[in-house]
């Protein structure tokens, strides 16, 4: 179980410096990459320029819908559209509750959508479901037994 | 050429007075015609009474004459005073007899025979004056013999006047027959021609004037649905009648409507504008008021976990409090969004059953407040044709509310329940807490609207205000009835009150 990665796309520092408190509460091991914007994620997923593609892909990628440059629908647009990353685990963790950015999502291939919770406790335990699901019980073996 | 003068130019009523009037004057001049004519006929010389009374005059003339020359010959013979009597009297009765004849011969060759009659009447009148009346003792003299052969004489000769006068008489009578006959016919076939002629042109007239209007309110009627459809209105068949009034009319009301048409979309796009404004305004505020009290909560949370045992009571009753604070502002936010949201959203009306709804509300406060210890009663089947979300959010309130302040209640009870009066059904949620006074129930349902402090009851003061907005989008109408410390219930209907069964 361990080397699972999680690349979490957020603008907003206090955000995802809380999300990483949150996943380490229950999770010590996970480790986590944070983007800042929606080109910074998708270079780190896919390689850019000056970047050349990961040797291993995160396990999950926790996606904010607004970002500075692309926004998350743009993010997941692309994700969805290569074949690197086709299948990779996209949860969305935002703020919005509007019911036409919860369609959008699933409608662009999102795994799951979660709107970031008030308390922190709540986004404690959040973590811990996210966690559990997407890269323990739902993860896919790496290589073939 | 001026508008009077051409059928075009001419009103309908003046058109069909003329469809009208072109048959009926000429008509009318006929029969004027015809009655002129009869009036200013010269009296009949010839009718048929006219020659009975000619005949009976006739008759009667000479039988007073035949009847004078009797009784004179009998009195002449006999001197039989009875016979001289009987004279007397036929000579009398001659005078009248001939006055009608006069009277009743009128043409005036016949008029020459009773000339000639006459004259052979006082010539035998004279013979008859002649033997009659003087008594003869000794028989009739030579002269008074002569006089009664000159009498039978004169009689045959009245016969034969007689008879000529009637025969020309009968002879008139049936000429004027025949020539009545012939103006008869004459004036029937003249009246059927003119009535042929006019009704005909009546036709015509009306088949011309029907025609026009026919078309003229076709092109009408065709040009109000293109100015319903949008489109441009054609020009009518030419003419200035009171169509052309309605059509200008109609042309000037599509106008109007365009422009008005024009403005409301102006307005709706303004709407659309502010709507989409409150939209963003709304997203915003979710997405950005929420970060900072995450960041409030989450690093309130940190300070504990980073360095917890630096922390006296006090400093954590403080972080406590600053924790409830960002909490509550959240739940304020989440609602103020909730508010703003209901006015946009479509209520999409499907069967909603409000007992178990209700039921499952109240099974969730109770978890959230194990201590309490609630009464509550559903009336079982309690339904009701509304959206189901809106409905969810309404239920969660009211009982949220009923929850909250029988919190200082002993034996808390709520009733959940509805009373149909016939024309929407009303339902309740009844509680016996604390209550309010009546005098403010009108502020109850504004936003931030508070009847109790936070001291006493928490609230952000919204809860209502989304009830209400809640029930209105759905047409129906909610009020409350209550006493301080005698509980409260809260009425609402989830349907629009008409006036009677739809």
């Amino acid at each position: 179980m361990t080397g699972r990665r999680i690349l979490l796309v957020e603008d907003n520092a206090d955000d995802a410096e809380l999300a990483v408190r949150a996943f380490r509460a229950t999770n010590p091991t996970v480790e986590i990459d944070i983007a800042r914007d929606g080109p910074n994620a998708l270079a780190s997923l896919l390689g850019s320029d000056g970047q050349p593609p990961p040797a291993v892909l995160p396990s999950l990628v926790l996606l904010d819908l607004k970002l500075p440059r692309l926004d998350g629908f743009e993010v997941l647009k692309r994700i969805r559209s290569d074949s690197r990353t086709r299948f990779l685990p996209v949860v969305i963790l935002t703020s919005s509750i509007e019911p036409g950015d919860l369609m959008n999502a699933y409608w662009l291939g999102a795994n799951s959508y979660i709107r970031k919770p008030l308390s922190f406790q709540d986004l404690v335990t959040a973590a811990s479901q996210i966690a559990g699901y997407w890269l323990h019980l739902n993860a896919l073996p790496s290589r073939p037994m | 050429m001026p508008r009077f003068l051409r059928w075009s130019g001419l009103r309908l009523r003046t058109k069909g007075l003329i469809v009208v009037g072109l048959p009926v004057l000429p008509l009318a001049v006929f029969w004027f015609v015809i009655l002129l004519a009869v009036f200013r006929q010269s009296p009949p010389t010839n009718s048929p009474g006219r020659t009975l009374i000619v005949q009976a005059g006739l008759a009667r003339v000479f039988s007073d004459l035949l009847d004078g020359d009797a009784a004179s010959r009998h009195n002449l013979f006999t001197d039989s005073q009875a016979a001289f009597r009987r004279y007397q009297a036929a000579v009398e009765r001659l005078p009248a007899d001939m006055a009608v004849l006069d009277n009743a011969v009128i043409d005036p060759s016949l008029r020459e025979s009773l000339r000639d009659l006459k004259t052979t009447v006082d010539d035998e009148l004279a013979m008859l004056a002649r033997l009659a009346g003087v008594p003869r003792p000794d028989g009739p003299k030579i002269t008074e013999v002569a006089a009664l052969a000159r009498s039978s004489a004169n009689l045959e000769r009245i016969r034969q006047v007689s008879t000529s006068i009637e025969k020309g008489q009968a002879t008139l009578t049936s000429a004027r027959t025949e020539q009545m006959r012939k103006a008869q016919r004459a004036w029937f076939y003249g009246l059927l021609l003119a009535s042929i002629v006019c009704g005909a042109g009546g036709v015509v007239a009306a088949l011309v004037l029907a025609n026009g209007v026919s078309r003229r309110a076709a092109a009408l009627s065709r040009n109000a649905d293109r100015l319903a459809h949008g489109l441009p209105p054609e020009p009518l068949p030419v003419g200035e009648d009171e169509i052309s009034v309605v059509d200008a009319r109609l042309r000037e009301a599509a106008r109007l409507l365009h422009v008005r048409e024009n403005e409301l979309q102006h307005r709706t796009k303004q709407l659309e504008e502010a709507n989409k404004e409150l939209e963003a305004f709304s997203y915003s505020v979710s997405h950005d008021l929420r970060a900072p009290l995450r960041a409030i909560d989450g690093f309130s949370e940190a300070i504990l976990q980073d360095c917890g045992d630096r922390l006296d009571e006090g400093g954590k009753d403080s972080r406590r409090r600053v924790r409830a604070a960002a909490t509550r502002m959240g739940v304020l936010i989440d609602e103020l969004l909730i508010l703003s949201r209901l006015n946009r959203i479509e209520v999409q009306r499907e069967h909603v059953d409000i007992a178990s709804s209700a039921s499952a509300i109240v099974a969730d406060l109770a978890r959230r407040t194990p201590a309490r210890s609630v009464d509550v009663t559903i009336e079982p089947g309690l339904n009701v044709d509304a959206d189901p979300e809106l409905v969810q959010i309404a239920l969660h309130n009211l009982l949220d509310n009923a929850w909250k302040y029988t919190g200082k209640t002993a034996g808390a009870r709520i009733e959940i329940g509805s009373t149909p009066n016939g024309v929407a059904k009303v339902f309740h949620v009844r509680d016996n807490g604390a209550g309010f006074e009546m005098a403010y129930a009108n502020r109850l349902f504004g936003a931030f609207q508070r009847l109790h402090g936070d001291r006493d009851f928490e609230g952000t003061g919204i809860g209502l205000a989304i009830v209400q907005r809640i029930v209105h989008r759905h047409g129906g109408r909610i009020w409350a009835e209550s006493a301080v410390n005698a509980g409260a219930t809260f009425y609402f209907t989830l349907e629009p009150e008409r006036a009677g069964p739809p």
